[in-house]
């Protein structure tokens, strides 16, 4: 683990790749300089990012034109990553999206669950395979339904 | 404008300045940067509660009070210190109250941090007019310049409110950066020292209802509601009123 404040991140070398799992708060503090040194094609794992702000992003997007040429993946993209994809074209730059995390929540006992969808669901805007709605397994009773509008959810599908 | 979806138009002279219908925030943006600074996208038309409420204050040169404000249950916090900003976002999100919101939890924290933001770094001028706190750094507020958050948790939603004593923004500032923002081009993001210029728009995006009153010289309040199923029931409902006020 690198040590940061509120920023941090774990590689796993995966041979010619490194994936990287991202952890904590993306803003004007986060530097991505030992990043850029790994020199190589990236996954980059969201999972476990709970925050990004303005000047976050701003950071991520210089973040992404200092990469240069470098294949990048994202993967287990959490909504909060979602929004930024779709308010922020540039918060993706040229990178791949692997995975998205898409948020459920019960009408009935308000439970929620956040279901992972590989991108094979969201090639394109035209062939989205989301589930809009399952039965709950907390209450038993209730539907869980999507809690955005798929094709709002999914608009940096290109 | 969406297929067979048109504004409203005014009715009087009074409403020059405000417009109704449904469309999406981006075309809302495009009014803003006409000059309309009352901007109502809703299913209802000029029957929609905010509507009425906006009309009848632009009739009476009086600030109207919004469905959303209206709450037994306020809470407040004062903050001079920028450094708190992520305590106090924790403490309204594990509020006693907001049980059942944590879906709302991400855009409340967005929101509360950007709001924040813009009280600390951009409502305060030094001598030269340039912000008197630089966002590199930690801010410290005098008394004088102390925000004030306030909030709320309803059955449906949270309201929250930040005031800075600055009375800095304008209605141009606002609307150039949101016609920025949503042309989502090449120059969405700033590359000033004082932030992205991205934080309204991110607002903008994230509640149901945004009002901004300006004092010139003595106040910028920016209120703002989120429903908690703003994504998925009448995504494009919303409203964005500015409201400049004269000094007493």
């Amino acid at each position: 683990m690198i040590p940061s404040d509120k920023f941090k991140f774990e590689v796993i070398d995966q041979g010619s790749t490194k994936k990287l799992l991202l952890k904590g708060v993306i803003d004007e503090d986060s530097t991505f300089e030992s990043i850029l040194k790994l020199s190589s094609p990236l996954v980059l794992n969201f999972k476990d990012i709970t925050s990004i702000n303005s000047c976050g992003i701003r950071s991520w997007v210089n973040f992404l034109k200092d990469l240069g040429e470098t294949k990048v993946v994202y993967e287990e993209c959490p909504p909060l990553i979602v929004r930024q994809l779709n308010m922020v074209p540039s918060f993706a730059g040229t990178a791949t999206i692997s995975s998205v995390y898409v948020s459920y929540v019960c009408d009935n006992c308000e439970a929620e669950k956040k279901i992972l969808v590989d991108a094979d669901k969201f090639r394109t805007k035209q062939s989205l395979q989301i589930a809009e709605s399952f039965p709950c397994e907390s209450c038993k009773e209730g539907e869980m339904e999507l809690d955005s509008h798929p094709k709002q959810y999914f608009a940096f599908v290109k | 404008m969406k297929n067979g979806q048109k504004a409203l138009a005014p009715e009087s002279a009074h409403e020059e300045r405000l417009i109704c219908g449904l469309f999406s925030r981006k075309h809302g943006a495009q009014f803003i940067l006409s000059g309309i600074a009352h901007v109502h996208s809703t299913h209802f038309g000029k029957k929609d509660s905010c509507v009425q409420a906006t009309k009848s204050a632009l009739n009476t040169d009086h600030l109207p009070e919004y469905v959303w404000e209206k709450h037994n249950k306020i809470f407040t916090l004062t903050l001079k210190d920028s450094l708190s900003r992520s305590e106090v976002i924790q403490k309204v999100l594990n509020h006693p109250e907001a049980i059942g919101k944590k879906r709302m939890e991400e855009r409340v924290s967005l929101v509360l941090e950007e709001l924040l933001s813009n009280g600390f770094y951009h409502a305060y001028s030094n001598r030269t007019g340039k912000n008197k706190y630089q966002r590199t750094k930690a801010a410290h507020l005098t008394d004088k310049e102390a925000l004030s958050l306030r909030f709320a948790f309803t059955e449906d939603g949270i309201f929250i409110e930040v005031t800075d004593q600055g009375g800095k923004l304008t209605f141009d500032e606002v609307a150039s950066a949101l016609s920025r923002c949503y042309d989502r081009g090449g120059k969405q993001i700033e590359d000033k020292e004082s932030g992205a210029g991205l934080g309204t728009y991110l607002v903008l995006e994230a509640v149901s209802h945004l009002k901004i009153v300006v004092t010139a010289g003595v106040s910028t309040v920016v209120s703002c509601w989120i429903s908690d199923r703003m994504a998925s029931n009448h995504a494009d409902s919303f409203s964005f009123n500015f409201f400049q006020k004269s000094k007493i």
